[in-house]
């Protein structure tokens, strides 16, 4: 959903397979030694972050919790303890429109496999977090957790920490190409710029120009096949409607959060879309209504 | 002092059905030294770079087991490790960690050249250690270490992490039947491109971080990847090489780095078996395995899971009718899957593919029950001095281009 225009500089380009999706890393800066080397470790947070955090591997901590659904708690890292309280927290400012405990609903709705909607019982959320004893439990034995919809967000953070510890100061990372995440500015000068298509295909929609910031895309469907792959926590049923949803955060968990939950219940904004952000921002859009742009700096 | 409850302590352990954890004894005087601690168990990790942070996530899995203290000399480690332990105490030296903190035992992660004198201090303070793998840069250091922890009345693991691995241990107990039968040869590959550099500017903290880079205290890829492998050889066979030859070359990383970033070579056996290496920082492909081929049939080892491809004319046994298999192109592997008898009466044998742990979190398990409840040390030091001795003899075979030969009196 978001494509990036105008890094045309010399750069480190680097990438990984994780969480599903590729995550690609475009490095800019004046010691491509260094920019490598710094690219590497922030490609092994994302590799960390996919072990510890993927429901498809047994050895992760959200399979751990899984398999203690409505037996007892699972003690997890400050660092995971932190990821699921903000969980926790937007699915209350939310509304529940984001939960992370609806997995076992979304593999009932066959989200795993070929699309098979058929409406089911609405989520309850039964994430039980102890800060104390730094657990975490799903009181509810039939539910599970899925974190696709932060988890890209929350590798990016790791990432874009790391990257910053090293000197890296113009860097821009996506996962999946629905959550990017730009440090500072491209060499130019100019702001990171992100495209994301409209619901229609082949039409270019809004331009996004970021700085320090993440931005986040959420299409409840598929343009091309309407497949919905989006489930709605309330409900218990796929989105079906063709809006997309753009959130925009200085933290990129957040910013796919909040896409997440804005693609189910939906904020309309001057272009016809769903936005949100936080900090400065102005929109203009196009003489036909159909492209716009926004800028976002860092709130 | 207050007993542990066992189970409360660990957290999913994994029967093994008919594994042999071939654990090495330890001496009746040790034995009646060790007592159980008091829960919770208060632990320390000394070096928070990539794999001490692994460690302090995996530490926080455990129920009994308290963190009292981290400690690395560069302040940004530092406070990545504490983002996965908040409140607790870091510290720059060791000493004041093992003063202050006064853990009950902790977890060597530095740099390898650095472990020595870690480790002489925690064991002259009657701390249980775990010393990451290989225990050493050099064969001096490496016997100073292992005389050390045999000195003393504590616990030493060494962390070679395939003989706490559930799967590689189900995997030896076929190995040493005769499902396996006489051994042909062996191979081991670690492939995982990267340039095994750590970013800085700065030229004086370049040498410190990047140590596996500094031809002066490196064990290269046949040391820092390859002693890992080379001791599930030695743990399989019960025997060590007698010669290895190799060589080296730089295939990606030109960037003035003289620590070669592929390399191939062969272990010689004194039956006349060559187990093969290779390693490279230039490629991924194949990622990190180890295969035992044997004249009734091969297992292959890929740390989480384990497979063995039988022979045609093997014979069959009767637990074979309801193995799980996976097809490899022309070949057909039985997955070894731990707990296979349990797992297939509950018809649940499909779900016990691969480890429901890192082989990480089963080395810190193994080495918190030999603290805690005695339990034999799965890697002792001696067992970790000699895979690091054979690691140490291959990158200097790699480097020099001679065959050298290794001295069964050198590996103690």
């Amino acid at each position: 959903m978001i494509q990036a225009v105008g890094a045309d500089t010399e750069t480190v380009v680097l990438a990984c397979s994780a969480m599903g999706t590729r995550f690609e890393l475009v490095l800019c800066g004046d010691d491509e030694c260094l920019l490598r080397s710094a690219g590497e470790a922030a490609i092994e947070e994302v590799l960390s972050a996919h072990e510890r955090l993927t429901a498809f591997d047994r050895a992760s901590v959200v399979s751990a919790i899984n398999a203690a659904a409505g037996v007892r708690p699972v003690r997890v890292d400050s660092e995971l303890l932190g990821l699921f309280s903000r969980c926790e927290a937007i699915r209350g400012a939310t509304g529940g429109a984001f939960d992370i405990s609806v997995g076992r609903l979304m593999e009932t709705q066959g989200f795993r496999r070929s699309p098979s909607p058929t409406p089911g019982a609405a989520a309850r959320s039964s994430l039980v977090i102890d800060q104390e004893r730094s657990t975490v439990m799903l009181s509810d034995a039939t539910a599970s957790i899925d974190l696709g919809g932060v988890g890209k967000g929350f590798a990016l953070d790791l990432a874009a920490g790391v990257l910053r510890d090293a000197g890296v100061t113009s860097a821009l990372m996506h996962g999946g190409t629905s959550t990017a995440y730009a440090i500072g500015r491209r060499p130019d000068g100019e702001r990171w710029a992100i495209s994301v298509p409209a619901p229609e295909p082949h039409t270019a929609w809004l331009r996004v120009e970021i700085e320090d910031t993440a931005v986040s895309v959420s299409a409840a469907c598929d343009p091309e096949s309407r497949a919905g792959h989006i489930l709605d926590p309330a409900t218990g049923a796929p989105v079906s409607t063709t809006s997309a949803a753009v959130a925009a955060d200085g933290s990129a968990a957040d910013a796919d959060a909040w896409s997440t939950a804005m693609a189910v219940t939906g904020v309309h904004g001057s272009c016809g879309a769903s936005a949100l952000w936080r900090g400065q921002w102005e929109i203009n859009a196009g003489q036909d209504r159909r492209a716009c742009s926004m800028r976002v700096e860092a709130g | 002092m207050n007993e542990i409850d066992r189970r409360g302590f660990v957290k999913g352990a994994v029967s093994v059905a008919g594994g042999l954890m071939g654990a090495t004894a330890i001496s009746p005087v040790l034995g009646e030294s060790l007592g159980r601690l008091r829960a919770p168990a208060k632990v320390a990790v000394i070096g928070c770079g990539r794999q001490g942070r692994s460690i302090v996530a995996e530490l926080a899995s455990f129920d009994d087991v308290s963190i009292v203290g981290l400690c690395d000399t560069e302040p940004r480690r530092l406070e990545a490790a504490k983002r996965r332990a908040q409140g607790v105490t870091g510290y720059a030296d060791h000493r004041d960690l093992l003063e202050t903190a006064k853990p009950d035992a902790v977890f060597v992660a530095t740099p390898t050249h650095l472990h020595r004198g870690v480790v002489e201090d925690a064991l002259a303070a009657g701390v249980h250690v775990y010393c990451e793998a290989p225990l050493a840069h050099s064969a001096e250091d490496a016997r100073a270490i292992a005389a050390a922890a045999r000195n003393t009345g504590v616990v030493f693991q060494a962390g070679y992490l395939a003989r706490s691995n559930p799967v590689y241990s189900l995997a030896r107990s076929f190995f040493r039947s005769d499902a396996v039968r006489d051994v042909v040869s062996m191979q081991a590959t670690r492939a995982r491109k990267t340039s095994w550099r750590t970013p800085t500017r700065d030229a004086q903290q370049d040498k410190m971080l990047n140590w596996r880079l500094d031809p002066d205290v490196t064990t290269g890829l046949a040391g820092e990847w390859g002693s890992h492998q080379f001791d599930v050889f030695h743990w399989y066979t019960g025997r060590y090489p007698v010669s290895v030859r190799g060589g080296g070359s730089i295939r990606l990383h030109e960037d003035g780095r003289s620590v070669h970033d592929t390399i191939s070579c062969s272990l010689v056996f004194d039956r006349g078996e060559i187990a093969t290496y290779n390693a490279t920082l230039a490629n991924s492909y194949e990622g990190m395995y180890e295969l035992l081929r044997g004249t009734n049939a091969s297992i292959k080892l890929g740390w989480t899971h384990g497979w063995m491809f039988k022979e045609a004319d093997a014979p069959t046994q009767g637990w074979e009718v309801y193995a799980n298999r996976q097809q490899f192109h022309n070949d057909e592997g039985i997955t070894l899957i731990a707990g296979a008898t349990q797992l297939a009466e509950q018809g649940k044998l499909q779900d016990g593919v691969g480890l429901p742990h890192t082989p990480l979190w089963y080395g810190v398990e193994s080495f918190l029950q030999s603290v805690t409840d005695g339990k034999d040390v799965v890697c002792s030091a001696d067992d970790g001095l000699r895979s690091t001795i054979v690691g140490i003899k291959t990158h200097e075979a790699i480097t020099t281009g001679d065959e050298v030969a290794i001295d069964p009196a050198e590996l103690g």
